[in-house]
């Protein structure tokens, strides 16, 4: 096969005219980088929004007042991205929440974030459940761990610097990694998940140190928030209205609501990824078009006198084609080649600078987007090249042999 | 105008009643008539030279016969006994009629049995001398296989046996010590010997050469001549288009164009 691609007329064409080739094989490339980078763009933006609605889980979220209005809490960072950051309530308010009308389930969590000083291995946000009414966090660390955890046993998020086994060191307290969970494009990568017992102990511990910003009386008396899901026939919009009129000294918010700021984000990046993706992309097939059609106007003798020695139309024009196609399949493995190399290489940095939910599709996936890319290469050049080979195959030869 | 000579044998190529119009844009739209009711008979064994000024529409009733120009008007017929079996035969007892056959059959009848010489030098730049002098060979086997054509000429067992024959040509025209080269190092007057090469390849039935002397020295334009009445000698029906004085020597037919008709 290989033997007899090298010997055909379009390989030979190509490896004779190295300038011509060269520029045609750079700007397939770009075309195919510019297509499968921003498809995977924006595919991993898409996936770090569904993974954190996965893990959302709840319809309504609860938090105490003062969360909404101090300037140094960013609460829809905290609580959908992971960031650190901590707030509490008294446990009574949160039986009150459980208590209304239309609550179906309600799930206390708990937030610590431990400091950088001695008394840490490393500092992240702890996030407590509790494992008997948890049904947001305790599904995705059954699914790494499967089993509950115990207490001082830890599950951490898939970038934390620890494997299972390890020991880390809270205000002093030593933790075991039970399990690491999978990615989720977001901070919560780096949080660690405990139940209430652990989370409590940890918390004391940080009182003890007089390294707990807030005033808390009591560990066992407090929770930062109550995530409800909302029973059957009821309104989502009813119950949260319910909670913030009759009970005092909380904010709830519909997740849905409270994602949407993040959603749009993401929708808005994706957007803009896929706007640039499309402009260059389009550029560069304009572009091709003409260079491919300036390569064969170059050329229309020669394809002339193909025609005058016996070669029908469509032969010139699989010519032509089978040139255009061997071009860009040259031109399409290197660039699909450098964007998966920057997809791995920058996807941190890329995070870091959207500060957005960004979450890379599995190999599989990658792998099966690259070979799209490649296909969709080859055949948009085929597909420059089709009006040129058309009207190249056409013209009479009589007429283009004594045009030149 | 008639140009035709009745010989004893049947002529290999025929053109009946043929004319070429073209439109020429500009002030106003002028038709001009390039060939006008032509008739050409060009038979087996005989060299045919095409006189005529510049613009005499030589070249252009060359290419009509040659089936590179779909006349305005007329037939190009061509006879040749059980050679061409088409999946639609448009033969009648005239002959083929070239502009009645699909591209493709035309196509494949062309390189089969017409060898060309283009005006002016022209090689595929991508091949060396020897693969260029191969095209027409290649190109026929290959259609030849694709059609199943039982009457395929050379297949491509006979590949050991055409290449002796290109470089045999090749030696002819003394390029034989540039087999290898590629044609943007030949000179204008090799390319042009090349072009010869490459018509007399596949032994075609019909040679069509428009002006092959162009780039060559006296000599070499008389070897070319006599080259051309050799294989006219073997068997072949050739027409010459030239501008050249010492054609007529070895022609058995010359014929000299009048101007074309213009008119709006």
């Amino acid at each position: 096969m290989i033997k007899k691609i090298r010997a055909s007329l379009p390989y030979k064409n190509i490896v004779n005219r190295p300038a011509r080739s060269i520029a045609l094989v750079v700007l397939c490339a770009i075309l195919t980088c510019a297509f499968f980078y921003g498809t995977m763009m924006v595919q991993s933006l898409n996936r770090g929004l569904a993974s954190l609605r996965n893990r959302m889980g709840a319809d309504i979220m609860v938090v105490p007042f003062e969360a909404t209005t101090k300037s140094d809490i960013d609460l829809e960072n905290i609580i959908l991205l992971g960031n650190m950051g901590y707030f509490y309530m008294d446990t009574d308010t949160a039986d009150k929440i459980a208590a209304r009308e239309g609550v179906s389930v309600a799930s206390t969590q708990y937030y610590l974030s431990t400091v950088s000083s001695g008394c840490c291995s490393v500092p992240v946000q702890i996030i407590g459940f509790d494992p008997e009414t948890d049904f947001t966090v305790t599904p995705w660390i059954k699914k790494s761990y499967g089993r509950d955890l115990r207490e001082m046993e830890v599950v951490v998020g898939h970038k934390l610097n620890a494997f299972v086994g390890d020991t880390l060191t809270f205000y002093g307290q030593n933790v075991t990694v039970a399990a690491k969970l999978e990615e989720t494009g977001t901070d919560l990568d780096t949080a660690v998940y405990c139940n209430q017992l652990t989370i409590r102990r940890l918390t004391q511990a940080s009182i003890d140190l007089r390294l707990n910003h807030e005033r808390i009386a009591d560990p066992e008396r407090v929770v930062s928030c109550v995530l409800v899901n909302v029973r059957e026939g009821y309104s989502v919009d009813e119950v949260c209205n319910d909670i913030n009129i009759h009970v005092r000294g909380v904010k709830a918010f519909r997740t849905a609501g409270l994602m949407e700021g993040i959603a749009s984000s993401l929708r808005g990046a994706a957007r803009v990824i896929a706007i640039m993706a499309v402009a260059v992309w389009l550029v560069c097939l304009s572009v091709l078009v003409i260079a491919f059609s300036m390569s064969v106007r170059e050329r229309k003798k020669e394809f002339a006198l193909l025609r005058a020695i016996g070669a029908s139309q469509k032969k010139v024009s699989r010519i032509i084609l089978q040139e255009s196609a061997l071009i860009s399949f040259f031109g399409a493995l290197p660039g699909v080649g450098t964007g998966v190399l920057i997809l791995f290489l920058f996807a941190g940095l890329v995070e870091e600078m959207l500060s957005l939910p960004f979450l890379l599709p599995p190999v599989w996936q990658i792998l099966g987007m690259a070979l799209l890319a490649v296909c969709a290469g080859v055949m948009c050049s085929v597909f420059a090249g089709v009006r040129t080979a058309r009207k190249t195959a056409g013209a009479e030869a009589g007429e283009s042999l004594r045009e030149l | 105008m008639s140009v035709t000579e009745k010989k004893d044998n049947i002529p290999v190529i025929h053109a009946a009643d043929l004319r070429k119009e073209y439109l020429r844009q500009g002030k106003g739209t002028n038709i001009f008539t390039a060939v006008d009711r032509t008739e050409l008979s060009v038979y087996a064994g005989e060299l045919v030279v095409l006189k005529g000024r510049s613009g005499s529409g030589k070249t252009t009733l060359l290419n009509m016969l040659a089936g590179l120009l779909t006349p305005t008007d007329g037939k190009v017929l061509f006879y040749e006994d059980a050679v061409l079996h088409c999946g639609s035969d448009p033969r009648n007892e005239n002959g083929i009629d070239l502009y009645a056959l699909g591209d493709e059959e035309r196509s494949l009848l062309r390189g089969r049995y017409f060898g060309y010489i283009p005006q002016g030098a022209g090689a595929v730049g991508s091949l060396t001398v020897t693969e260029n002098v191969l095209i027409p060979w290649r190109l026929s086997g290959e259609a030849g296989h694709k059609s199943k054509d039982p009457v395929c000429p050379e297949a491509a067992g006979a590949e050991k046996e055409i290449m002796a024959y290109a470089a045999e040509l090749l030696e002819i025209l003394g390029i034989g010590h540039l087999s290898g080269e590629m044609p943007r190092s030949l000179s204008g007057g090799e390319l042009r010997r090349l072009a010869i090469a490459r018509a007399l390849v596949t032994r075609p039935a019909v040679i069509f050469a428009d002006e092959p002397t162009g780039d060559l020295d006296d000599q070499s334009a008389r070897e070319v001549f006599s080259l051309l009445r050799k294989k006219a000698d073997e068997g072949a029906a050739v027409l010459l288009v030239t501008h050249e004085n010492g054609a007529e020597a070895c022609a058995d037919r010359c014929i000299t164009r009048q101007h074309p008709v213009s008119g709006a």
